[in-house]
């Protein structure tokens, strides 16, 4: 089936913009929800709500089985083992476990966090953190001029030094395609750990976490169709077991005194509170509707649009566009004259919705020499002819604001 | 609910604004920004008893915040200072040709920016 037919599934798509088709092309941001999502999680509502773990009624065991099975779906999703996902609300917290349960606990003064020019806030800040408060220095691996990651560059900053690498899978922004494994496999070289953030890949392509050999991996459930408030850490399952807890309180221990406590089993140990069980059981629901689809396929699609989208905008005389040719479903540009968020209304007016800004990459905008750019993003319901909705739209931006 | 903005007024005053630049020896300078945007404002003046006797802006924005700033200054140039506290923002939106419901909510603090900017130049010297 191709996006055509596909997008009869999803609600949202249906709608008019400004007397337009709804355009949805911000799916870097939040995708859209196809009706078995929308449908699994009213039905959690209506028939399985109860809370989970140690319940003996038959609504909380079942609600406990729904939500037990959604880790196992998840990490079969990635290649890992069930209690080696941790979930948690989006990809950000995710990030902050790992800067909070590892990186506080692990770096000290003359360890090095070694990061690249590309990344999204999620991040930058809480490595700031981490060096602030351990005395760790943080230090950065430049994004050459065509936007890929100068991997010589990359490699010369690793030492013995290095305790810890963060990078992005695929940049939010720029669309290139990070080699995963290769940057894994030096970090590991000089002793260090890495943590990979796949908001924008996981959603799009195959992602193997023990091909990748990757020590931790932070995705977005809200970006591969699953609810809002759903996300994941995936981390390998000795440094789970030796790291403190993150969120403190019900769940997550298995004894409590007074004055001490024991900690719960993976991943339970990293899940403090009442879960947000219908949103796993809507993640649940949204991978087995990638999977019937096929995420090869996705992947497949959405790069033919990124690529296209690229080729025709760079081809536009007064239009700048970021990142490699080879790429991911997304690109950013801007056009002379017109201001992101001018461009981002005047597409709205058209029934196109993009993003305009600094996409939580100001450091990545600064290198560029932009303060904002617009963002197209694709995803497996898009089509050509929203594409040329989109060239069309920017050429008579171009017109306009030129 | 929205119509095309990119067009008359706004257009023309974003492609050529009134009153860009900066007054030499100013009586009154003040900036404002909008984060979200990336928008700045600089905005200087001279002033003569009550009145602005030169007002420019200056800086970088998009095509809201400098065709808010062209047509504000314009207006204001001449009159009271006291009189940009006095104009409402649905007004401000009336300058530039339309409704502040024809414009998002995010959208609207790039419209106002500038009538903040002159309040500020105002307000400062109030306080001295």
């Amino acid at each position: 089936m191709g996006p055509s037919e596909l997008r009869r599934d999803f609600p949202a798509l249906q709608q008019e913009v400004n007397g337009e088709p709804l355009a949805y092309l911000d799916n870097a941001a939040t995708s859209q929800k196809p009706q078995s999502v929308i449908d699994a999680v009213s039905e959690f509502y209506q028939e399985n709500n109860a809370n989970v773990h140690r319940c003996v009624h038959s609504l909380g065991e079942e609600a406990t089985a729904l939500y037990d099975q959604a880790h196992e779906k998840v990490a079969d999703f990635i290649g890992g083992e069930w209690d080696e996902t941790v979930f948690v609300k989006n990809a950000t917290e995710a990030l902050n476990l790992v800067a909070y349960s590892y990186g506080m606990q692990n770096l000290s003064e003359g360890d090095e966090i070694l990061l690249t020019g590309m990344e999204h806030h999620s991040m930058i800040v809480p490595m700031q953190q981490v060096a602030e408060e351990t005395g760790a220095r943080l230090r950065y691996a430049e994004v050459d001029g065509k936007g890929t990651l100068e991997m010589e560059d990359f490699h010369s900053r690793l030492s013995e030094d290095t305790a810890l690498v963060g990078a992005t899978h695929v940049s939010n922004v720029l669309g290139t395609v990070n080699p995963v494994r290769e940057l894994a496999d030096a970090a590991h070289e000089h002793g260090a750990k890495i943590v990979v953030d796949g908001a924008q890949s996981v959603p799009h392509m195959p992602v193997d976490v023990s091909s990748l050999d990757v020590d931790f991996l932070a995705f977005s459930g809200h970006k591969m169709l699953g609810p809002m408030g759903t996300g994941v850490l995936y981390g390998k399952k000795q440094l789970l077991a030796e790291m403190e807890p993150f969120l403190r309180g019900g769940d997550m221990i298995s004894q409590v005194s007074r004055h001490e406590s024991e900690w719960n089993d993976l991943p339970w140990k990293f899940e403090a509170g009442t879960p947000n069980v219908a949103g796993a059981v809507g993640l649940s629901a949204a991978i087995d509707y990638l999977e019937e689809i096929g995420v090869d396929n996705i992947n497949r699609h959405t790069r033919d649009l990124g690529q296209e989208v690229y080729r025709r905008l760079n081809r536009l005389e007064n239009v700048e566009v970021y990142g490699p040719e080879e790429r991911s479903g997304l690109v950013s540009f801007t056009v002379e004259g017109a201001h992101p968020h001018d461009l981002s209304t005047f597409l709205n007016e058209r029934g196109i919705a993009i993003r305009g800004g600094h996409h939580c990459a100001q450091p990545l905008a600064e290198e560029l020499g932009v303060t904002a750019t617009a963002r197209a993003s694709f995803y497996l319901y898009n089509t050509e002819e929203e594409v040329e909705r989109l060239i069309n739209a920017v050429e008579e931006a171009q017109e306009v604001f030129g | 609910m929205s119509r095309q903005l990119y067009q008359g007024k706004i257009l023309e005053h974003y492609r050529e604004p009134l009153n860009r630049g900066n007054v030499e020896e100013p009586d009154l300078e003040s900036e404002v920004s909008n984060p979200h945007c990336g928008d700045e404002l600089r905005f200087t003046a001279k002033v003569e008893g009550e009145g602005f006797v030169e007002l420019k802006f200056d800086g970088e924005g998009c095509a809201l915040s400098t065709a808010s700033a062209s047509l504000l200054t314009e207006r204001l140039s001449g009159q009271d200072r006291g009189s940009v506290t006095d104009l409402e923002p649905g007004e401000v939106f009336r300058l530039l040709g339309v409704e502040k419901e024809e414009v998002t909510p995010i959208r609207q603090k790039c419209v106002l920016l500038a009538k903040e900017g002159i309040e500020k130049l105002v307000s400062e010297d109030d306080e001295t």
